[in-house]
């Protein structure tokens, strides 16, 4: 069994900088961190390979080369192998794009299993899952909380998916695109302590466009389908607020208008 | 004219229903032609709201079908040429509206809250960076317009129109499927935090009583709800969630304990008519859309309402809250 993760590196979301004047988020300098829903897919498929010896376990990701040393990071904990498509002709890519490459280098390397995150935390689209599955035509299922590990063999995988309230048992044909949500069930192993100063440049794999060959105007802002026009703040009504103390007399203010407008 | 495709999800017709709203901001009412597509039992409710209805002949897909949902849709696309194609941002429709994007070689814009349309041409508008910002944005491509749209925003305001044309359509890409349903079984608190009238809900600032707010939820008769903060922190679950990357909510009174207010939350709360914001610090940006703002320690809060409303001879149970 072979199973690629689809890992996005993300800007540090809570911390990012924000350029008032210019109305745009300043991403270049914030600090990367691994897309928690990823972290989740690749913790589950180290869980299957954990189970299952025989598995391979691969990462692919697209991203600027200042994600290297987070890459590494991953392949120092039993992933066999990992591939980063870094080019800059592929910068400004939106999700349309982004899951062309993505799809192109899969369909050179088609696993049983492709393990993605649900939603990123910075774009939260949640597209390309999806559309890698319509490209490579094959079965796709969001918010997945856990994968049966011991039906997972030959061609079928059995999941359980958070819908809306409800838990639902699914039962796909392989290959297919699972996508994880973040759940308490799989949690990265930390990395050995051998493993910290190893060099992990043999398990690495770095693609351009030269390797994927895809057209000029089919990547980056020009083959985008969508173009973000403009980002603003949000103006939000502001009311004139009462502001109490938590003493006896603003519970029996809170008290009263609770009374009053008919909630008590 | 223009021709507009609705989704509609089985047992999820309300939802079909309120895009109509968005195509009627985004062509005026009258200019836009209402087309909704789903299995024929959830269309029933929708008869007299669309100008057309549209059902397979002879068959009825399976709701997470999204494969052969595409397969119709596409067809769909090609005998009607749509000029935009909406749906719900629902499980179901986070994961068809990529795929169908995809097949028809089309730009998607993911969760829309609101559209802009004038002699300009037409902006979608979705929050981003977790709802630190908000971005427009606008299709490129010769393809259709395409969103995804967030539930519980927009609301029908046209009235009923004529009866609708029912059209069986005879579509002929179905395939073999390849996902199965086994099971599925509802979970306990399921009930829908936006069904209720009333919502209490933590933020970071609750994490360590959050718990507690069950108590002051039942005595007003409301559901517990949570910030994403919260949810990180794995203390309540998503479905629970309020704000851009969970649910958007519409209750008469609004109870924020511990809950800073980022955008991103601010964004999941809409037509709320009265909002109690309980936070160490007034500063906080909850505290300025409140109605009351309570400076304070949220537990002792919870404690000492809880007391108030239950020396009132109230004959609930006793919130016992005291340590």
């Amino acid at each position: 069994m072979k199973i690629i993760c689809l890992i996005k590196f993300i800007p540090d979301v809570e911390n990012i900088q924000f350029d008032k004047k210019k109305n745009v988020l300043m991403r270049e300098n914030s600090r990367l961190t691994v897309n928690p829903d990823d972290e989740t897919a690749l913790a589950a498929a180290l869980k299957v390979k954990e189970k299952n010896p025989e598995t391979v376990v691969e990462i692919l990701s697209m991203g600027p080369e200042r994600a290297i040393p987070k890459f590494q990071d991953l392949l120092r904990r039993d992933v066999d192998k990992g591939v980063l498509i870094s080019d800059p002709l592929y910068v400004g890519s939106d999700t349309f794009v982004t899951s062309r490459i993505l799809g192109t280098c899969l369909s050179k390397r088609m696993p049983d299993c492709i393990f993605t995150g649900t939603h990123s935390l910075d774009g939260d689209t949640s597209h390309v899952p999806a559309q890698i599955a319509e490209l490579l035509n094959l079965s796709h299922i969001n918010n997945v909380l856990n994968i049966d590990i011991d039906q997972l063999m030959g061609d079928k995988a059995v999941v359980k998916v958070n819908s809306e309230g409800e838990t639902l048992e699914f039962r796909m044909s392989l290959p297919a695109v699972i996508s994880f949500e973040k759940s308490k069930e799989y949690k990265m192993p930390y990395i050995r302590y051998e493993e910290f100063q190893r060099d992990v440049n043999e398990k690495m794999e770095i693609l351009t466009n030269h390797h994927l060959q895809m057209k000029e105007e089919e990547v980056g802002l020009q083959g985008s389908m969508t173009e973000v026009e403009k980002t603003f703040m949000k103006n939000v009504i502001e009311k004139e607020s009462i502001i109490v103390n938590n003493d006896d007399e603003g519970i029996e203010y809170v008290y009263k208008f609770l009374k009053e407008k008919g909630y008590l | 004219m223009k021709k507009c495709l609705i989704f509609v999800e089985d047992n999820k017709s309300r939802d079909a229903d309120d895009l109509t709203e968005v195509v009627d901001q985004l062509y005026g009412s009258r200019n836009g032609e209402k087309y909704g597509f789903g299995n024929k039992k959830a269309l029933e409710d929708l008869d007299g709201t669309f100008d057309a209805l549209i059902h397979a002949k002879n068959y009825e897909f399976d709701e997470f079908d999204v494969r052969n949902i595409t397969n119709c849709i596409e067809e769909l696309y090609h005998a009607y040429n749509f000029d935009s194609i909406m749906i719900s941002a629902t499980h179901l429709g986070r994961m068809l509206a990529p795929r169908l994007a995809m097949r028809l070689k089309t730009g998607l814009v993911a969760d829309i809250t609101a559209v802009n349309s004038d002699e300009k041409g037409i902006e979608l508008i979705r929050p981003a960076y977790s709802g630190k910002l908000m971005a427009a944005i606008k299709i490129r491509g010769k393809g259709p317009l395409m969103m995804s749209v967030r539930q519980n925003v927009f609301q029908r305001k046209t009235k009923r129109i004529a009866d609708s044309e029912w059209i069986e359509f005879p579509f002929k890409m179905i395939e073999e499927q390849r996902i199965e349903l086994l099971s599925s079984e509802r979970r306990e608190e399921s009930e829908d935090i936006r069904e209720s009238e009333v919502l209490i809900a933590g933020g970071r600032g609750a994490s360590s009583y959050f718990n507690e707010l069950d108590a002051l939820a039942e005595a007003l008769n409301g559901k517990v709800a949570a910030s994403r903060k919260i949810v990180d922190q794995q203390i309540a679950s998503r479905r629970i969630q309020v704000g851009q990357s969970g649910k958007t909510v519409s209750p008469k009174l609004y109870i924020a304990m511990g809950i800073s207010g980022s955008i991103q939350h601010i964004e999941g709360l809409k037509n709320i008519e009265h909002i109690i914001a309980v936070n160490k610090r007034k500063g906080a940006p909850i505290c300025s859309i409140a109605d009351i703002v309570v400076e304070g320690d949220g537990k002792e809060f919870i404690a000492k309402l809880l007391n108030r409303i239950n020396r009132d001879g109230q004959k609930e149970k006793a919130g016992g809250e005291e340590e």
